[in-house]
């Protein structure tokens, strides 16, 4: 069984009802691995039904198989459906050519550092009028 | 003699009639090479000499053996003046040939269509007729895939699996128009001609352009294995898949042969027989046709390797990819399958998989399955087409990118430096 790490942690928004989590992942994410392993951000998903958006550190995690490209997607599908972002963080080039190829940058942009994620997913994009509702004290 | 000759031209452009309609229909807006095909067409007219020879000594009698002795003797007597291969052709004639030939017409006749009068008479057996007609439908098929296998391996005329069966159509059809001539030549002047014409020229020239191109179908399948054994997740080595996918072919073709040539025969005495046999040829046709309309049919696999473009994936990538492509295509996420073929096509302009998981997508998009549009048509309802995408489901991102030199960013990103050295200096206050 290959090795893979994924730890979550909170991130602090300062913003009510606006959840973001930093989900690192580090090592190879595999068959071996990967079911037992999306379990954990299934969890996460269902424990915060809505406004939750992830932000994916994905510095050191040396691959992707196509299954977890699969979670990936059905992910993004669940978190913007309610209401959520996913952005990812510094991809290797392989990670990112691959999810360049599949289509999900355009749906998961990458960013290289950690502020301009942070940055990306707590403001919305000034063009869009039907963006989410922030909390209203922001 | 002469009315002989003119009876023949006279068969023989009344077996062109068909070839030249059916080869109209078939070829008149697609490409095809027309000198391929013309040798193609002549190596299906020759196959038809040695069966004719074989279903020749199958239906003579063992007595018309005495003939053929006469006439060799008559001949060396008259035109040969050494007496020494007088005798040695006397010889032959009369101690290896009269009795191996006799031999051989005796075998023939116990399985040759004498044997369908005795049926008919109720004093043979239908165990040694049936074989017969299936046998000699199989050998037709046997010749006619010789045609096509030794054509492409001269002149490499088979690039896309539809180029396979449009030549073995071809091979088919030159065998069916020779086929015609000597069926003609025998049938004129009966009363059954013009039934008999209508009959061949329409259902047994559909029949051998089905069957053959059945086998065709098969043949280009089998000619690129490789990535169709990707597409297709089959296991085993190529050369294996490669074997039994012409077997295949040939087996269906031989087999549906076989039960047309059957039922034709056994429509003598049984009428509605006939009736299943154009049925049986008609969806057979209406089938291969709705094949060749497939885009996946049309796609050219077999590219030339010096304009072949290098890959810029890697290989594990590349793996990868095939792997989700492959899961997406069987979980019916076809818009998905093309989006994700394209973007891979950009980088890999040469990978076959790539392209016929792309077409045999688009293919399910436009519903061009022929199983199902036939089914569809007799049910009177629209083709149905499933697509499970989700790339499209979800309107793109409304996450910001280009924020990098904005003043909003800037600010946010001095707090967040902010933050960190609070934190560095709130540890270094614990410890």
């Amino acid at each position: 069984m290959t090795e893979v790490n994924i730890t979550i942690e909170d991130v602090q928004t300062g913003k009510e009802n606006t959840f973001v989590k930093l989900v690192t992942i580090a090592g190879q994410l595999d068959e071996s691995n990967v079911d037992e392993k999306s379990t954990m951000i299934y969890e996460l998903i269902s424990k915060t039904p809505a406004n939750l958006s992830l932000i994916f550190n994905l510095e050191n995690l040396e691959y992707m198989n196509s299954k977890s490209i699969g979670y990936l997607t059905d992910w993004y599908g669940k978190i913007s459906s309610a209401n959520g972002k996913m952005v990812i963080v510094k991809a290797k080039p392989n990670v990112a050519d691959v999810l360049q190829v599949v289509g999900l940058t355009q749906l998961i942009p990458i960013f290289n550092s950690l502020e301009e994620a942070k940055f990306a997913v707590l403001n919305d994009t000034p063009a869009t009028p039907e963006a989410p509702a922030a909390a209203p004290q922001a | 003699m002469e009315s002989n000759l003119s009876l023949t031209i006279l068969c023989l452009v009344l077996s062109l009639i068909p070839v030249i309609i059916w080869l109209g229909l078939m070829f008149l807006k697609d490409g095809i090479n027309k000198k391929v095909m013309f040798i193609i067409f002549l190596g299906g007219i020759a196959t038809v000499l040695p069966l004719f020879a074989l279903e020749y000594l199958w239906v003579t009698p063992p007595e018309a053996v005495e003939g053929y002795k006469q006439t060799m003797l008559d001949f060396s007597s008259q035109y040969l003046t050494s007496i020494n291969f007088k005798d040695w052709i006397s010889y032959f004639t009369n101690d290896v040939f009269g009795p191996a030939m006799q031999t051989i017409l005796e075998y023939g006749n116990k399985f040759s269509a004498i044997n369908f009068l005795r049926v008919a008479e109720g004093s043979g057996s239908l165990i040694y007729l049936l074989p017969t007609y299936m046998f000699f439908a199989m050998l037709e098929e046997v010749f006619k895939q010789w045609v096509l296998r030794s054509a492409d391996k001269k002149y490499l005329i088979v690039k896309a699996i539809n180029d396979s069966v449009k030549y073995s159509i071809v091979a088919g059809l030159g065998f069916s128009f020779a086929e015609n001539i000597l069926y003609f030549k025998n049938g004129w002047g009966t009363d059954a001609f013009i039934s008999m014409y209508i009959f061949r020229i329409i259902f047994t020239s559909a029949g051998h352009m089905a069957f053959s191109g059945i086998f065709g179908y098969y043949y280009g399948m089998s000619k690129f294995a490789l990535t169709i054994k990707k597409v297709e997740n089959l296991s085993g080595d190529t050369e294996t898949i490669r074997k039994k996918m012409v077997l295949k072919g040939l087996v269906i073709a031989m087999v549906l042969h076989g039960i047309f040539n059957t039922s034709v025969q056994v429509s003598e005495m049984f009428k509605p027989a006939l009736i299943f046999a154009i049925f049986l040829i008609v969806s057979i046709y209406i089938y291969a046709y709705l094949l060749l309309k497939r885009k996946a049919g049309d796609l050219v696999l077999a590219s030339d390797i010096s304009n072949s473009e290098s890959s810029t994936m890697n290989k594990r990538n590349e793996e990868t990819l095939l792997e989700l492509i492959d899961t997406w295509f069987r979980e019916e996420k076809y818009n998905d399958v093309v989006q994700v073929c394209d973007r891979f096509l950009q980088r890999d302009p040469d990978n076959n998989v790539v392209k016929l998981f792309r077409t045999r997508a688009l293919d399910h998009i436009e519903g061009n399955n022929p199983s199902k549009k036939i089914l569809n048509t007799i049910l009177d309802k629209p083709a149905e087409v499933k697509d499970e995408s989700v790339l499209n489901k979800y309107k793109p991102v409304k996450v910001q990118k280009d924020f990098q030199n904005s003043e909003e960013f800037k600010k946010f990103q001095e707090q967040e430096q902010a933050k960190k050295t609070e934190e560095k200096t709130f540890k270094l206050d614990i410890r």
